[in-house]
């Protein structure tokens, strides 16, 4: 009897396990940025890079930088002319970029935002899906 | 055999052994023993011990198996609060995506927009392109501001802050979705009304971010 | 130990005998278990290995609601409580607890088959229980040695044996006249 009880509990923490749905990794601060986006399309070889972050009524600016990056290996590397930075003296910034001419491959938009209240920063990362050209 | 000792018997039979039988309370009997008669009843032979072993086991593996669906299942149901939502938790920020897609526009066929309370004027609006994942609105009062989205999606893919804050179920027009209490009196919404997917987020309290967001209407 | 048998009830005639025989005589052979082990789950233990054996020799049985047959039912559980008791008490099953053997030499049916119906009937309710069930067993049901080693749960040669002394104290009481006092 009692192997049976220890087999059904080992069964029952297994599929909790398996259910859980909190993941845990090294992160930024969250303290005013409310949300953070960045998307990539890309259609007949032309990459369209589009940030957005929005901050909470104490954010006076937003930086950011949107890196293009192609999928080499396991590695993603910095598309030349594929990087573009932009800033806004708000809340919310908008950033959309575009390359042409996409050799074909794996590409993802990686967007780092700087994200200002008053004196005070946090650096908010958004990486996009990946997406073929 | 001999009569006389046939006789014999059956005049001291029920002296000898009968008359012994204890007049006891009938007895109830349990389960198991019942079981085993009704195998032997219905075999003509004893269940074997393996079988008990086996019965006892797939038994057991069945009520865990029932068991796990059913945590399996009650997790899922706090998933299903946000079942057009799929979410990863991480300790500062949510990643919120579309779980499902499948039938909903490839781009904006459509624009939508709030209705905004009076005095808040429109200082921004995305450009529409094919390729535009999403359209963007931010309005503002003095001191207030409200940021409205429309995204495709397929393209819905959002860090949102869950610092301190939990994600909490809402409803908007009757579609499943979201809200964060950001503090301060500003919140952050987002749902799916089947086609798109929409935020509004705004420093104007609770109440009255959730009438905006159910102005939600298409652009004429 | 259950050996290899070949007794699967076959006919819905022999399903029915058995179940009613079920039926009819549980309780009793509970009732008779427990008084000697006093624990339910020894009990029916005893009941169900009891129904066991009855199944194998269900042919023997040839009226379902009579005395003898009542009767062979309780010996068979008590022998297989009587069995699980000692086993419970480490007791060895001792045969010399018993009286002892007398002449082998088998004068014991002739003298038997000789004697009154009476004087029978004084002699079996002065026998010893064991010596009066394993008479009972191999006179009236008519079970080989080896059927009455699986109804009583003991082995060939102690069947036997005890068979042997059953007649052997018949003998001794005839000696002694005891038909007489009645």
């Amino acid at each position: 009897m009692r192997k049976y009880l220890s087999a059904f509990f080992l069964a029952l923490i297994m599929i909790t396990m398996m259910c859980s749905i909190t993941a845990y990794a090294v992160d930024a601060k969250y303290s005013y940025t409310t949300s953070a986006t960045s998307t990539l399309t890309i259609t007949s070889g032309t990459a369209y890079c589009k940030s957005t972050a929005k901050g909470n009524s104490t954010v006076t600016e937003i930086d950011a930088v949107q890196y293009l990056e192609k999928k080499s290996g396991s590695n993603w590397v910095a598309v030349s002319g594929g990087t573009w930075s932009g800033s806004a003296n708000t809340r919310v910034l908008n950033m959309s970029n575009s390359k042409s001419n996409l050799s074909g491959g794996t590409y993802r938009l990686r967007t780092v935002f700087t994200v200002y209240n008053g004196s005070n920063s946090e650096t908010v990362e958004k990486i996009s899906s990946e997406v073929m050209a | 055999m001999q009569d006389n000792i046939k006789f014999a018997f059956e005049n001291t039979v029920q002296i000898r052994i009968i008359k012994n039988i204890p007049k006891t309370p009938d007895h109830v009997f349990s389960k198991i023993f019942t079981r085993k008669m009704e195998y032997l009843l219905k075999k003509g032979k004893p269940i074997s011990n393996k079988k008990i072993h086996i019965k006892k086991a797939v038994v057991c593996a069945a009520a865990a198996i029932a068991a796990a669906l059913l945590m399996a299942s009650t997790v899922g149901a706090v998933r299903d609060f946000f079942k057009n939502f799929f979410m990863e938790l991480f300790k500062t920020h949510t990643t919120v995506q579309s779980a499902d897609y499948s039938e909903a526009p490839l781009s904006i066929e459509n624009i939508y927009t709030i209705k905004v309370p009076d005095g808040f004027e429109k200082i921004y609006e995305d450009e529409l392109y094919d390729w535009s994942p999403y359209i963007g609105f931010e309005y503002c009062n003095d001191d207030k501001y409200l940021s409205f989205t429309q995204y495709v999606k397929s393209k819905y893919d959002v860090n949102v802050n869950t610092e301190n804050h939990t994600l909490k179920y809402i409803q908007i027009c009757g579609s499943d979705g979201y809200i964060i209490d950001l503090g301060n009196d500003e919140y952050y919404i987002s749902w799916d009304n089947g086609e798109y997917i929409f935020d509004l987020t705004g420093n104007v309290g609770k109440n009255q971010l959730i009438i905006i967001a159910e102005s939600v209407q298409k652009a004429e | 130990m259950l050996s290899l048998y070949l007794a699967l009830l076959d006919t819905t005639e022999e399903k029915g005998k058995f179940e009613q025989l079920y039926l009819l005589y549980r309780q009793d052979m509970f009732k008779t278990a427990y008084s000697i082990l006093k624990n339910d789950f020894e009990a029916e233990d005893a009941v169900h290995e009891a129904f066991i054996i009855v199944i194998k020799n269900l042919e023997k049985i040839s009226e379902i609601k009579c005395p003898q047959t009542h009767a062979y039912l309780i010996i068979i559980v008590k022998n297989l409580a009587l069995k699980i008791y000692n086993e419970r008490k480490k007791r060895q099953y001792d045969e010399s607890d018993y009286s002892e053997i007398l002449d082998t030499i088998d004068v014991e049916e002739e003298i038997m088959l000789k004697l009154e119906q009476k004087e029978l009937e004084s002699i079996l309710i002065s026998l010893p229980e064991n010596y009066y069930n394993i008479l009972f067993l191999e006179q009236y049901m008519g079970l080989s040695l080896k059927d009455i080693s699986e109804s009583l749960g003991i082995t060939y040669e102690n069947a036997k044996k005890r068979l042997q002394r059953a007649k052997s104290k018949i003998m001794q009481l005839v000696k002694e006249g005891v038909s007489d006092a009645r």
